[in-house]
């Protein structure tokens, strides 16, 4: 057999699970069960696009939620107020993220704000935002917006079927991972990496850790408000708790840390894992007494944390390497 | 012609004063030695000259530049190149990796910054090492790996800070001879070394600190015979040597 380096082992093995996603709707899944699959794959989308800053730069951005309420705002309130276009709303949601972004990443520099102190501010400014929202008149307090749906209109992301929201967000999924993977393979992925390793000696080698760290939250900031304003325009509903809440918040960065952080595929696999768990307890046990299924969640996740703690991104190398290893010692001419 | 001029370099830290009015100018093509009892404000001196900590009176000049309180990124940017002496590999990365971030200062494409890498992997004898984990390096070649990092960041002035403490004498035999071609590259080299034998074969000057003074300098002949540096050294009141 012909032994791959892992970088292309962890680019086929993306590609793979993208074209199987593409697929799936061939198979004419029931409604419910596309639906579960959109809500997956924007999970995946958003840990993806924290992957870039959380894996990739090692910045603990866990009050990530901010992006994506922002991108779910700007697309929801653009529209319902003005009738702007949600794809004209991804762009704006993008931008204003981007600016959240900039804004975040330099006030944490300017104080010294890094590591822990970093996480909790940054988990400090979601909930700020949080309780703006549910304070605003023009964005509904906590009634939240509500968005109408269901018309047929192309150019304002309306569809009368689930399919075509199941491909924007595959779509976005594709987009945000592409952007990993190009910045990976240049000097911005090598000095992101090398501001996650070590910042002092990033320095040292010539690395503007402010401009670059300020660069990467901003584009993982723009990356997670498209799919947030997508989420927005597919559920019709927004409301503070559900786009800023702490809780979809931990879902969100749990995808991409189970999955395995700083990995091309860990956040898709993540998603896969946490959203099948997480619907099948909910099927399972939804007789049973209110809150069991989430305790089912919350002890496969305890039991996914403490056994695989490099992600199940980890355990696929693991394997990987292992079968690398059989394939030289069967073949030892091929190395 | 002076490359690097130190001029009155202050820097207190609360009641103590690690530097106190240092002046020293480094000449092209040069390998000066920085010495002095533990203590003396070595690593303080390159930190200030380096951006990493802002000196609190006098100026470095590098190239024409005023460099004084510069972030780190820019002076290396602008020519100067460090080591640290506590090795600071960015552990999860291979070697190969390692250099590779180092050579992106001069370049934007990966190739390019790539073979520049290997190249320089070569020069310091670490190729056999390039795709495993710099965690998975010995000391003496993570000492290696932390040279050829600055260096390829296509230095005019390197720093060096120890880079041969800890290793046996034939290891220090071979980062001699290494910081020797170094220097036969063009690249002026300044190296603050314990190893005293080894500057002393090494530099073709020694400035002494002591208490964030500097008390002497001069070749290495005349340091070696200097009654304030045999003072700071070997006695009166000062055992930390």
């Amino acid at each position: 057999m012909r032994v791959t380096s892992w970088p292309e082992a962890e680019r086929a093995i993306t590609l793979l699970l993208l074209v199987g996603l593409a697929l799936v709707p061939l198979a004419r899944p029931a409604p419910y069960l596309l639906h579960v699959l959109i809500a997956m794959i924007l999970y995946a989308a958003v840990g993806q696009a924290w992957n870039l800053l959380g894996g990739y730069a090692g910045q603990l951005s866990i009050g990530h939620i901010m992006y994506f309420g922002v991108g779910a705002y700007a697309a929801g309130y653009l529209w319902t107020a003005f009738g702007v276009s949600p794809w004209v709303g991804i762009l704006i949601g993008g931008a204003l993220a981007a600016f959240l972004g900039l804004a975040v990443s330099l006030i944490s520099l300017r104080y010294g704000l890094r590591l822990d102190y970093y996480a909790l501010f940054t988990l400090a400014v979601s909930q700020i935002l949080r309780t703006i929202a549910l304070n605003t008149e023009a964005v509904g307090e906590a009634m939240g917006i509500y968005i109408p749906g269901g018309s047929h209109n192309p150019l304002m992301m309306q569809f009368e079927t689930k399919t075509p929201y199941y491909f924007i967000s595959l779509g976005l999924l594709a987009a945000i991972t592409f952007v990993i993977y190009a910045i990976h393979r240049t000097k911005m992925g090598a000095y992101l990496a090398a501001i996650r390793e070590n910042e002092a000696a990033a320095e040292a080698s010539g690395v503007n850790t402010v401009f670059y760290r300020a660069a990467c939250t901003s584009l993982s900031a723009a990356l997670t408000a498209a799919a947030g304003a997508v989420f927005a325009v597919y559920t019709t509903f927004i409301d503070p708790d559900l786009v800023l809440g702490i809780g979809p918040n931990f879902e969100f960065l749990l995808v991409a840390i189970v999955g395995g952080r700083g990995t091309l595929f860990g956040p898709i696999l993540g998603a896969v894992l946490l959203r099948s768990i997480s619907e099948t307890s909910r099927v399972a046990l939804g007789a049973a007494p209110a809150g069991f299924h989430l305790m089912v969640y919350g002890a496969a996740l305890i039991a996914v944390v403490l056994f695989v703690p490099q992600g199940l991104a980890g355990v696929v190398r693991a394997v990987w390497a292992n079968i690398g290893r059989r394939g030289v010692r069967d073949n030892p001419q091929v190395t | 012609m002076s490359l690097l001029a130190v001029e009155h370099l202050t820097k207190r830290f609360g009641g103590l004063v690690a530097l106190s009015n240092v002046t020293i100018t480094v000449n092209q093509g040069e390998i000066v030695g920085l010495i002095g009892p533990n203590g003396a404000g070595k690593t303080t001196l390159f930190a200030a000259i380096s951006g990493f900590l802002r000196p609190d009176m006098g100026s470095v000049r590098f190239k024409e530049h005023d460099i004084t309180g510069l972030h780190p990124h820019r002076i290396c940017q602008l020519g100067m190149a460090r080591t640290f002496q506590l090795v600071q590999p960015f552990v999860g990365l291979s070697v190969l990796e390692n250099v590779t971030i180092g050579a992106f200062n001069r370049t934007g494409s990966t190739l390019a910054a790539r073979s520049r890498a290997s190249e320089i992997l070569e020069m310091v004898g670490l190729s056999q090492r390039q795709h495993d984990t710099a965690s998975a390096l010995t000391p003496a070649e993570r000492k290696r790996l932390e040279v050829a990092r600055a260096l390829a960041t296509a230095p005019d002035l390197l720093l060096l800070d120890e880079v041969m403490s800890g290793l046996t004498p034939a290891e220090t035999a071979q980062v001699m001879d290494l910081v020797r071609q170094i220097r036969d590259r063009g690249i002026t080299v300044m190296t603050i070394e314990h190893v005293m034998q080894a500057v002393m074969k090494l530099a073709d000057r020694v400035v002494v600190l002591h208490h964030g003074e500097k008390i002497a300098e001069g070749t290495p002949a005349t340091i070696v015979q200097d009654p304030a540096v045999i003072e700071a050294y070997l006695g009166q009141g000062d055992s930390r040597a």
